[in-house]
Parts: C-alpha cells; sequence; structure tokens
C-alpha cells in the first residue's frame, strides 16, 4: 500500500500511509487511537475505498471494491467486532459468502472439521456461534477466512476480549500459520504481544507513518531496547505543555468568565440554581475524606464481555484524577459506572459514604455528579432539538426550568444564553437546532450543561475530542476550576498531555485493570504510554 | 350419530374443511412474511399487497374465465407492490412501518375504487371451475381424508410450500444469506453477501405470497371480491409469523389452529349452540396475543429487523 | 428575538408535505384519466362542492371534529416513538362507553354534565383498550405493533357482542345502544349546523400544543420519540413515558369516539366502524408531527372525503378514490423525505434514529422559531 489517504469529511483518518506485506511474516501495525490503524484496515479489506493512493497485490496494482473483492483477493479479515452471525453454525458462518445455488454443507463440513480440529476446537461443526465462548469464536473467524483461501490474514485488536491463556494460544496459531506462508497483519496497541510474535513492525501516530522496524531489527536486538524504541515513536516529543497549570502562577492563568463571577459571588450560581430536593447535607469534610468510593468492582461492557475486573478506587475532594489508557480498556465503563449509567454486576459504589450502587442516572444526578459523555451525538445530546431544550435534558424536573409539572421556559432560556455566552459558544442562538453546531461547540454546551449543576463531582470523558486548540484549553481550565474549588473530576482522556497538565492523580485503565495509580508530578509520557500498552504494573500508591 | 341435526361425521369434516381451507391463504401469506423479517424487513404493507393479490386475480379470473390467469396476475400485483416496498424501504432507507401502512392504505382504495368502478353496483361471481382434486386413496379416511385430501388444487399449493419454504431458509445459499443479512447486516456485508440485493429478493418473495394468498381469497375460495375483503388476514398472517417462531412448520401449525378457531365459531352456530359467535370469533386474535406474550422471552427477533442498513455503519 | 433564516426555510418542511400532496393528486389524476375520468372536473367538482357549497362546508367541519381528537391522540404516541396502530378499536370502545353512559344518565342530569360523564367514560373506554399492549410492551417488551393490530379485532367483537346483548337497547330490534334524543346531544355551534364537538377538537388540539410546549412530561415524551439512548442516558424513566404516550393516544382516541355519539349520531351501532386510524396516520405525518398543523391538513382531508363523496354520483367515481389518495400521498411523502435527507450532509443523515418520531423527520435542523415549528425544529421558542 502506498500513500493511501482517507478522510471522513473533516477528519483525515489515513495521510498518505504506506504500508508492506511479505509472505510468512507476522507484522504488527501499532498506534494509539485515533492512530489510524483500523481506517487502514478497512481499506485493505474492502470496506472504505482510499480517497487516494495506491494497492498493489504481488506487484500488480488492484482496486478492492468490496469486502467481497477482497476476500476473493485472498485478503481475509478478522475485525475487532466479530462478524460472525450468532444464530447461525460454524459451517453456515464459514461458507456465506460463497457461490452456488443449493450449499453443499456435505463437501465443506469435512474442511471445516479438519480445521477446527487443528485450531485445537473439539466441537462439532454444528454448534451455532452464540454457543461459543469468544475465544472460540474468534478462532472460527480465522477458521472462515482460511477457508476461502485467504493469504493475507487481518487481524484488528485480537486480543481485546481474550483471557490471557487464549492469548498465548492465539499467539501460537499467528505463528503457524505465518510458517505456512500466510502474511499475518496484527493491528494492536498491546506493545508486549506485537513484540512477542512479531516479525515487523510499522507505527502509526496521528493518521500517519511514524516508524517502522524491520525482521533484522526485531529478531537482533534486545528485548528492552525495541520496546524503548516503538514507545519512543509512538509517543515521543509530546512535552507537556510549557504553562503547567498546576504550578503557574496565579495570574497568568485565564479564568474562565463563570469561574470569575463565581469567585465574586459565590452565591449567585447556588441561588440560581437552587435545587428544590433535600440533598444529603454534604458534610462539607476536610478534602481528606473520599468522597467517591469504588470497591471491587466488576462489570459488563456492551456486548457482554467483561469490562471492569473487580476494581477499586478513592478519590478525594479538590483533585483531579485523570485516567489514561487505550479505547476498550474499560475506562469508559468505568466513567459510566461513577455516573449511574451502568449497573455493575459486583462490588459497591460509595458516594459521599452513601451506596449508591445501580441507582442509576437520576439519582446519580439528584446527589451530585455529573457525567459529560464522548458520545456526544447519540447519548450526549438531541440532535434535531434546540440549545435550550438540550441543555436542560437532565435536571428538566427541577427549578428553574419548571416547577415539577409546568416548563418555564423563559427559565429555561435564559439559562442557555447565560450558558453560550459564559462558554463562548459560538450558535446564532439559544434556539438553534444543536445538530447544527460543529463538534466543539457541543462538546462546550455538554460540558456547561454538567456544570451548571454545580455537581459535586463530574466525570468527563474525552471532552476535549474535535475541540481546537483554545477551546480545549477552556475547557481545560474549567475542570481546573472546578478541582481548586473542592469538587472531584473525573478525566478520562487519552491525551497524555492534558492528563498530566491538569491531573493530580494519574491512573492507567489496562484490560478492565487500574494497573497504575501516581501522583502527577511522577509521570512522564513515555512511562504512562508502557503502562497503556500493557507494560509493567507498578505498585499502586494510596493517597494518604 | 347426529349432534343438532347434523350428523356428527359430516360436522367434523366439514368442520376441519372449513377450517384449513381458511387457514390456507394464511399459511401462504405468513410465509413469505417470515422469508421477508428473516431478512430484516418488516412489511406492514402485507395487507395492501393480499388485497390487491384478491382484486386483480379476481379480475384476471373474470376476464379470462381462467383460474391460472387469476392467480398469475394476483402474484404480480403483488410482486409490484413489493418492488414499491423494497424501492423505499432498502434503496431509499425510509422507515418501513410508514411505507408498510402507506401501501396497505394505497392498495385499499386501489382495489375498492377499481372495483367498484369497473363493476358498478355489480356482485358478479366467478363461475370458473376449480375442481377438486382428491388424492386417491388418502382421501378415503373417514373425516380427515376428506377434509384434508379432497380440496381444490390451490388449497393444495399453500401447504406444499411449506417443506418448499423449509427448505429455502435452511438448506439454500439464499436463505442462508437471507438469515444472516437479518440478524447481523453488517457481518455478511463484510463476508461478501450483497444486503440489498438479498433484501430486495426476500421483499419481492414476501408480497408476490400475499399476492397468492389474495388470490386464493378471491380466485379459488369465495369466487367474489369484495371491497375490504381480506379483513385484517394479512395482519393476521404477520401475527402468525411471528408467533410461528419464523419457522415454516410451526407457521403452518399456527395457522391451522388459528384457522380451525375460526371455523369453530361456524360450526357451533349450525349446530345451534348458543354460544356468543363474537366471542369465538374474538378468541384467535387474543390466543395471538397470549400466544406472544409467553414466547416472548423465548423467540429471538431477527436482530436487524425493521432497521434499515449502510455501510460503514454497524 | 433574532430572527434568524429566511421565510421559506422555516416552511421547508410543510413545503415537503404540500410536495406530497401534490404529486399524489397528479398521480391521482392520471389514474383518473387512465380509466376514463376527467380529472378536471373531479378536482374541480370537489373544490366548488366541498368549499362551495354550505352542506359542503359544513359536513366538512363536522367531519373535522373527531380527527382532530384522534389526530392528536396519534401524535402524542408517535412523537414519544410509540406505534399506536390501534386506534380505531380504542375509538370504538371508547364510543361505546360513552354511548352507555350516556344513556344511563341521560335526562336525569343536567346536559352538559351528561356530555362530561360521556366524555369521560369514552377516554376510559379508550384508555382501558391501550392499557393491555401498553403493559404488555412495558412489561415485556412486546411490540406495540402487533398487538394495538390485535386489539383493534378483538375490539371490533367485543363491541359487537356488548351491543347486542347486554348493553343493547331493549325497545329496538336492531343493536345499538339507548338512543339520546336530539335535544340533549351536543347543541351546535351558534349560527351553524356545526355541533360544538369540533370546538373541542380544537381545544385537544391546543391542549396537546401546550403539553408539547410547556409541560415537562410533553418534554419527556418529545426527547424519548427523537433518541430513546439520549432520554435513557438523561435519566429519564423511559417505560413509564411510553405506557404514558399509549393511554393518553388511547384516552383521546376514546374521546373522540364519545364526540362522534355525542354530536351526531346519539347511539353506538353494532357494526359502526368509521376507520379514522389511517386517515389520521397520514395526517399526522403530512402534519411533520407538529400539533397545530394538524388543524389545516385535517381540515384537507375532512373536505377531500366529503368532497369525495359528493362527487362520486355525478362523475362516477368512487368515493373510495380518496382514500387512494391517502395511501398515494404517504407514499410520496415517504419518498420526499428521503429527498430532504440526501440535501444533508453525510454525518446528519446517519445521526437520525429509526422510530415513528424520526419517520418523517426533515434532516436536521432548520433555523428560526415559532408555534409552527414541525418536530424537526427546536420545539421551543417564543416570539
Amino acid at each position: 500500500m502506498r500513500g493511501i489517504s482517507k478522510r471522513f469529511g473533516p477528519v483525515v483518518a489515513n495521510d498518505r500511509i504506506s504500508l508492506d506485506l511479505w509472505p510468512g511474516e507476522i507484522h504488527a501495525v501499532l498506534g494509539e487511537n485515533g492512530a489510524g490503524k483500523t481506517t487502514l484496515m478497512n481499506v485493505l479489506a474492502g470496506m472504505y475505498q482510499p480517497d487516494s493512493g495506491t494497492i498493489r497485490i504481488a506487484g500488480e496494482e488492484v482496486q478492492i471494491t468490496s469486502p467481497a473483492d477482497a476476500l476473493q483477493r485472498g485478503i481475509g479479515t478478522v475485525y475487532q467486532h466479530f462478524t460472525l452471525v450468532p444464530n447461525l453454525s460454524i459451517l453456515e458462518n464459514v461458507v456465506l459468502g460463497e457461490g452456488g445455488v443449493l450449499i453443499d454443507l456435505g463437501a465443506a463440513e469435512g474442511k471445516v472439521t479438519s480445521l477446527l480440529a487443528d485450531f485445537g476446537l473439539d466441537i462439532s461443526p454444528h454448534t451455532e456461534i452464540r454457543h461459543l465462548a469468544l475465544g472460540q469464536r474468534q478462532r472460527v473467524e480465522i477458521i472462515k477466512v482460511l477457508f476461502r483461501g485467504s493469504r493475507v490474514l487481518l487481524l484488528d485488536e485480537p486480543t481485546s476480549v481474550l483471557t490471557p491463556g487464549e492469548v498465548t494460544s492465539l499467539l501460537d496459531l499467528l505463528r503457524r500459520l505465518r510458517d505456512q506462508g500466510i502474511a499475518v497483519v496484527l493491528i494492536t496497541h498491546k506493545l508486549g504481544e506485537a513484540l512477542a510474535v512479531s516479525d515487523r513492525v510499522t507505527i502509526l501516530r496521528a493518521g500517519r507513518n511514524a516508524g517502522d522496524l524491520g525482521p533484522d531489527v526485531m529478531s537482533g536486538a534486545n528485548r528492552e531496547s525495541v520496546r524503548q524504541r516503538i514507545v519512543e515513536q509512538m509517543f515521543g516529543g509530546s512535552q507537556p505543555a510549557a504553562t503547567r497549570l498546576l504550578t503557574a502562577p496565579a495570574q497568568n492563568r485565564v479564568i474562565p468568565k463563570h469561574e470569575e463571577s463565581r469567585r465574586r459571588d459565590p452565591h449567585a450560581e447556588t441561588r440560581f440554581f437552587a435545587r428544590t430536593l433535600n440533598d444529603t447535607p454534604s458534610q462539607k469534610d476536610t478534602p481528606s475524606a473520599a468522597l467517591l468510593s469504588l470497591r471491587g468492582i466488576s462489570t459488563l461492557g456492551d456486548r457482554g464481555v467483561p469490562a471492569l475486573n473487580d476494581l477499586s478506587l478513592e478519590l478525594l475532594g479538590g483533585e483531579v484524577f485523570g485516567i489514561a489508557g487505550v479505547d476498550g480498556n474499560g475506562q469508559k465503563e468505568l466513567g459510566e459506572v461513577i455516573a449511574g449509567q451502568r449497573p455493575v454486576t459486583s462490588g459497591q459504589v460509595l458516594f459521599e459514604g452513601v451506596d449508591i450502587t445501580n441507582r442509576g442516572v437520576a439519582a446519580a444526578t439528584r446527589l451530585g455528579i455529573g457525567y459529560v459523555t464522548d458520545d456526544r451525538l447519540h447519548e450526549g445530546s438531541v440532535a434535531g432539538s434546540s440549545i435550550t431544550d438540550n441543555v436542560a435534558l437532565k435536571s428538566i424536573g427541577r427549578r428553574p426550568f419548571s416547577n415539577g409539572f409546568w416548563l418555564n421556559r423563559r427559565a429555561m432560556e435564559e439559562h442557555a444564553r447565560r450558558l453560550i455566552a459564559e462558554f463562548d459558544v459560538k450558535a446564532p442562538g439559544p434556539e438553534t437546532s444543536i445538530g447544527m453546531l460543529s463538534g466543539g461547540n457541543i462538546q462546550k454546551l455538554l460540558l456547561a450543561r454538567e456544570l451548571a449543576l454545580d455537581p459535586k463531582l463530574l466525570v468527563c470523558n474525552k471532552p476535549t475530542t474535535g475541540l481546537d486548540l483554545r477551546t480545549a484549553r477552556f475547557v481545560l481550565q474549567s475542570l481546573r476550576g472546578q478541582a481548586d474549588a473542592g469538587k472531584v473530576v473525573v478525566l478520562i482522556s487519552s491525551e497524555l498531555d492534558e492528563l498530566m497538565e491538569i491531573s493530580d492523580r494519574i491512573g492507567v485503565m489496562y484490560n478492565g485493570q487500574l494497573v497504575a495509580d501516581m501522583p502527577s508530578t511522577e509521570a512522564d509520557p513515555q512511562a504512562l504510554g508502557d503502562l497503556m500498552l500493557g507494560g509493567v504494573k507498578r505498585s499502586r500508591r494510596v493517597p494518604a | 350419530m347426529t349432534i343438532g341435526g347434523v350428523p356428527l361425521v359430516a360436522f367434523f369434516t366439514a368442520m376441519l374443511a372449513a377450517g384449513l381451507v381458511a387457514a390456507a391463504p394464511l399459511v401462504m401469506a405468513a410465509l413469505g412474511e417470515a422469508v421477508g423479517e428473516k431478512s430484516g424487513l418488516l412489511n406492514l404493507g402485507i395487507e395492501g399487497m393480499m388485497l390487491c393479490g384478491a382484486f386483480f386475480g379476481f379480475y384476471a379470473a373474470y376476464l379470462t374465465g381462467s383460474a391460472v390467469w387469476g392467480v398469475l396476475a394476483g402474484i404480480g400485483a403483488g410482486f409490484a407492490l413489493g418492488l414499491l416496498f423494497a424501492f423505499l424501504t432498502v434503496s431509499l432507507r425510509v422507515d418501513q412501518v410508514l411505507v408498510g401502512l402507506a401501501i396497505t392504505i394505497f392498495g385499499g382504495g386501489l382495489t375498492a375504487f377499481l372495483y367498484r368502478d369497473i363493476f358498478g353496483g355489480q356482485n358478479p361471481s366467478l363461475s370458473i371451475d376449480t375442481p377438486r382434486l382428491a388424492i386417491p386413496l388418502l382421501s378415503r379416511i373417514p373425516i380427515l381424508g376428506d377434509a384434508v385430501f379432497n380440496q381444490r388444487a390451490l388449497f393444495y399449493m399453500a401447504f406444499v410450500l411449506v417443506p418448499v419454504f423449509a427448505l429455502l431458509l435452511t438448506r439454500t445459499r439464499f436463505g442462508l444469506q437471507l438469515r444472516a443479512v437479518g440478524e447481523h447486516p453488517f457481518a455478511a456485508d463484510a463476508s461478501g453477501v450483497d444486503v440489498a440485493r438479498t433484501r430486495y429478493i426476500a421483499a419481492l418473495i414476501a408480497s408476490a405470497m400475499a399476492g397468492l394468498a389474495g388470490a386464493f381469497l378471491s380466485v379459488a375460495d369465495l369466487k367474489i371480491f369484495q371491497v375490504g375483503m381480506t379483513v385484517g388476514m394479512g395482519f393476521i398472517a404477520l401475527a402468525l409469523t411471528m408467533v410461528g417462531g419464523w419457522n415454516p412448520y410451526r407457521i403452518l401449525l399456527a395457522s391451522v389452529l388459528f384457522g380451525l378457531l375460526r371455523s369453530l365459531g361456524n360450526g357451533l352456530q349450525i349446530l345451534g349452540i348458543n354460544v356468543r359467535t363474537e366471542f369465538i370469533t374474538m378468541l384467535p386474535y387474543i390466543g395471538i396475543m397470549v400466544a406472544l406474550a409467553l414466547l416472548a422471552g423465548r423467540t429471538s427477533l431477527p436482530a436487524a429487523l425493521g432497521v434499515p442498513y449502510t455501510r460503514g455503519r454497524r | 428575538m433574532i430572527r434568524t433564516g429566511l421565510f421559506p426555510s422555516r416552511f421547508a418542511p410543510l413545503l415537503t408535505s404540500l410536495a406530497a400532496i401534490a404529486a399524489a393528486m397528479i398521480l391521482g389524476g392520471l389514474f383518473l384519466a387512465m380509466r376514463g375520468k376527467d380529472p378536471i372536473a373531479a378536482y374541480g367538482m370537489l373544490v366548488s362542492r366541498g368549499l362551495g357549497t354550505s352542506y359542503g362546508i359544513t359536513e366538512t367541519l363536522i367531519r373535522m371534529a373527531p380527527l382532530l381528537i384522534v389526530s392528536a391522540g396519534l401524535l402524542i404516541s408517535l412523537r414519544a416513538g410509540v406505534w399506536n396502530i390501534g386506534i380505531d378499536g380504542q375509538l370504538m370502545v371508547g364510543a361505546l362507553f360513552a354511548g352507555v353512559a350516556a344513556a344511563a344518565v341521560a335526562g336525569q342530569v343536567a346536559s352538559p354534565v351528561m356530555w362530561m360523564v360521556a366524555a369521560l367514560a369514552g377516554m376510559g373506554g379508550g384508555l382501558l383498550w391501550a392499557l393491555v399492549p401498553g403493559i404488555l410492551r412495558v412489561r415485556w417488551g412486546l411490540n406495540e405493533i402487533i398487538t394495538t393490530l390485535m386489539m383493534n379485532y378483538v375490539a371490533l367483537n367485543v363491541t359487537s357482542w356488548l351491543v347486542k346483548g347486554p348493553v343493547k337497547d331493549p325497545s329496538v330490534v336492531p343493536p345499538q345502544t339507548v338512543l339520546i334524543p336530539r335535544e340533549l346531544r351536543l347543541p351546535a355551534i351558534p349560527g351553524t349546523t356545526v355541533h360544538i364537538g369540533l370546538l373541542v377538537g380544537l381545544i385537544v388540539v391546543v391542549l396537546v400544543t401546550i403539553l408539547f410546549r410547556y409541560t415537562v412530561i410533553g418534554f419527556m415524551l418529545d426527547v424519548l420519540g427523537r433518541n430513546r439512548q439520549a432520554a435513557i442516558h438523561a435519566g429519564m424513566p423511559v417505560n413509564r413515558l411510553t405506557l404514558v404516550a399509549l393511554l393518553a393516544s388511547g384516552a383521546l382516541a376514546g374521546l373522540a369516539g364519545a364526540n362522534d355519539i355525542l354530536g351526531v349520531k346519539g347511539l353506538f351501532q353494532g357494526n359502526w366502524n368509521p376507520g379514522y386510524g389511517f386517515a389520521a396516520f397520514a395526517l399526522v405525518y403530512l402534519a411533520r408531527l407538529n400539533s397545530l398543523w394538524i388543524i389545516p391538513f385535517a381540515y384537507f382531508l375532512s373536505f377531500l372525503a366529503i368532497g369525495g363523496e359528493m362527487m362520486a354520483r355525478p362523475l362516477g367515481i368512487p368515493t373510495y378514490f380518496v382514500e387512494m389518495l391517502e395511501g398515494l400521498m404517504l407514499i410520496c411523502f415517504a419518498v420526499a423525505t428521503y429527498v430532504e435527507r440526501m440535501r444533508l450532509p453525510f454525518a446528519r443523515a446517519e445521526e437520525i434514529e429509526t422510530g415513528p418520531a424520526n419517520a418523517g423527520e426533515p434532516p436536521g435542523p432548520l433555523l428560526g422559531e415559532g408555534l409552527l415549528e414541525p418536530i424537526a425544529q427546536s420545539s421551543g421558542g417564543q416570539p
């Protein structure tokens, strides 16, 4: 592949990327979120057409027009989110997409059975997919692709749903396939696995090539030094911003307007947003009492896969707790659990000493937990509704927006205006449909919405995605301001810069567990990056 | 031996026969709908398609004097509406419920209009001959034989189609692709299946069968056409599809039970038993809801039912 | 207030509906021509009879009343994302209950009291009929499309049975409830022969408008219909809301039935099924799920229906032509929504969920404000 570029609207996912695949090699493609790995893979798999660039197979330039086309050319893809039809059997899934009017399951059966045996699966080919465990399903995916005679095998984050034992089996399997001459492409962010098994490594960063290591390097050099090089190429050069908010002198900080007014009259906002409910009188504790306590939390993700595994965490007032990690390691689910959006299968959630486990969103909001989602359009807002309506979504039953039955549209509108002004949102007016705004402005509004409720604990999932620099800084400063005023902010982000800039503590999520928890003064990008990729577990520091 | 003045044997035979005849169009329509739904298309236009099948079948048979032409015309009418449905829901990705209702309303109006316009105030009936086809030997079985195996030709078609459809769904490549598309269109697409084409074909099958069912009603069974003569049978077939869990054999069972319950009402009237007919008429509908409620946890709806598919979005 | 956007853009969704209607009329006209009728004469007579004669006008207004009420109810349900296809059944049961209740107290209490009783009975009946599908949906997740459909047929039978038996007027032969004498029925609007049911209809529409613009429940129902995920995410009680939507639309359907009993017929007959359901569907979608726009469209559809009846004999065009037109309008509307959607950037079109509230949704936001906004635009806004 040469010079492959692909953009989706304003987002450039791939920017002139090149990739060479050799038969009989395991080639790992490493990169963080947003590095462009999945898009590149989808181009090769025929799901997307590149905007520019060429693809050559055995020297001949080709156009891969569809998944069917890719398969025919011998490119088989195992997607991250499985493409097996759950209600069909293994055999049926394998022959799906093939020609002929009547399917001759008989002929295929023999081959599939032997493949199953090869892969160490002692199950009948007539078993339905939904009865299989994830590790087994993955093997079936690979079988499916091999059955069609693929010579190139693309695997997108294959180990994200596997147990350690299954991971080892998979890697063995990949080695065997490689020895049979198949070109295996392993797309992953897990450095350890990539190192264990690859012959060649390509690193992508922000949509571009960022480096590569050939077989000579991989086989020869010392493992640790290879690892260092890779981490450096993936994360190196990202220095924390010059003005670190934590240590900057007060007068240099740009204080967001709403913060200003708050400082001038600390009661103004409280009056404006007076709540009718009897809150648990928040014992204004000494800062060292834990505001939020998670004990042994386990939960399932959207696809029924375990997302959090016996996780425990304590958060104190007045701090920003940053959570780093590559997507899919449980950080989103962690945020959702804290905010009451996701039920837990075991464990306890305590807020201000009160057990709020599984009590739901409405309760959490009432108690003072805010949540800014990263899914701004599907979850966070209603695209066709106005700014006014969207901003009132979570607190519509409370004053001043309503008296419980009647809406006070004037108050709603005023509120929206205030937020638009204070957060500098670019919109013609509060009646504008939120879908018309740019992503950044929508994000600002969602943040504003939560902040206006004066939450004691605010969870933000990737709040600066898609924001320009100025707006991003604004957001970060608002969050920092919240913490300085005694609130707790949980910041989930894949941008190490911002995490390090405003957090007091940084944790790293990997595989559903908090593998590190350190004061930000001790953190540096490369160490964090290493942990994010599954590196050595540091000892957890429990806050004094 | 008689009951209420009617010979017992004859009574049961008549009941059974009537029940099966009532079930036949339901089976046909439900089989087609099952194929459609398996591919992820919810077809509320089934009622309109059935009506059009009934009318155009009737009209064609009236003009040509041939039942065969009638049936073909009915199928054709359903097919045409099916094309419209597929175009709107698959290519234009418009909401399926909206399109289905629109087609049903349109079909109702169209058939009623044409019927009144062509025939004025008259209510002609078809004088074509659809002879009974007695299956040798089997039709001699007492009660059962006469009821089941001494029916018109078209009737048998309905039941012969059951295993045909079962075969279609389980054994053919198309059936496999169909099931994949309705459950997990992304997976199907990634495996190289043409999702749009599969859905188009499924829609056409569903609508053609609905048309056939309608034609059966007017050409083979009642030999007349009336405005709105399907009286919700299309929707009932839809419900039966779900009750039958999209399985041809279970659909057959559900339809037969339904048909029998229906004819039970008439039967009781003949006997002079004084049970409110409405009560009996009501039973099947309630039965469907009960059945659905009972099966609620255990049926697996095609996961992608009702949702348009666009590539690139899971 | 900031006035944004040009005049056309605020009404653009309306244009889609009008375009659909126009297209349907043209297609209908072509069809008539193919059948050897004169479409120009037909449409001409439609207008002249429907709008030109006092009979035409009054009948249209009378016909409008139940249509307004039923559509308002359907609007509540569709805007909340719930498919209530059982309005016909709910209407029948409501009508029966109203007829029985009215007959029971007629003559014993002042007329207005009787009307209130009948109205409440009607609403209760309709609500009851929507209760079963509602519970099945909320408790067991059974899709309401099938259950509400089935309840229609059960309603037909139950009302038929009841009116032949327990609640039958024993003094007459045909199965019907006791007749409410004309003097006790709803009076006419002074100066016309249209009964006040029309006013009731208008009031209901206004109330529904208020519901969605000014109440918390209306706000939540609206959000539920537009984006269920967001509603859950915001902590709204989605199950309760779904049930409320179904029950409310059932109650209003029942009220419409009561309206017809009290205003026009005076009794409930065994085989009466006016079938407003389909027309209501067409109506609500054409009105882009905006409650105030229901009024002109209800007028239009009633006018079509009455005009259609009146032009039947002279021109030999069966009245069913109107029903055909309704179906055509909806089909053209479906196509029109596609065209609308295509004029949008990729991202927006993808975001629109499927569901009744979004089935006719214009793509994305159009600037503007005011009471006359269809659902896709802001549901707030005060001039």
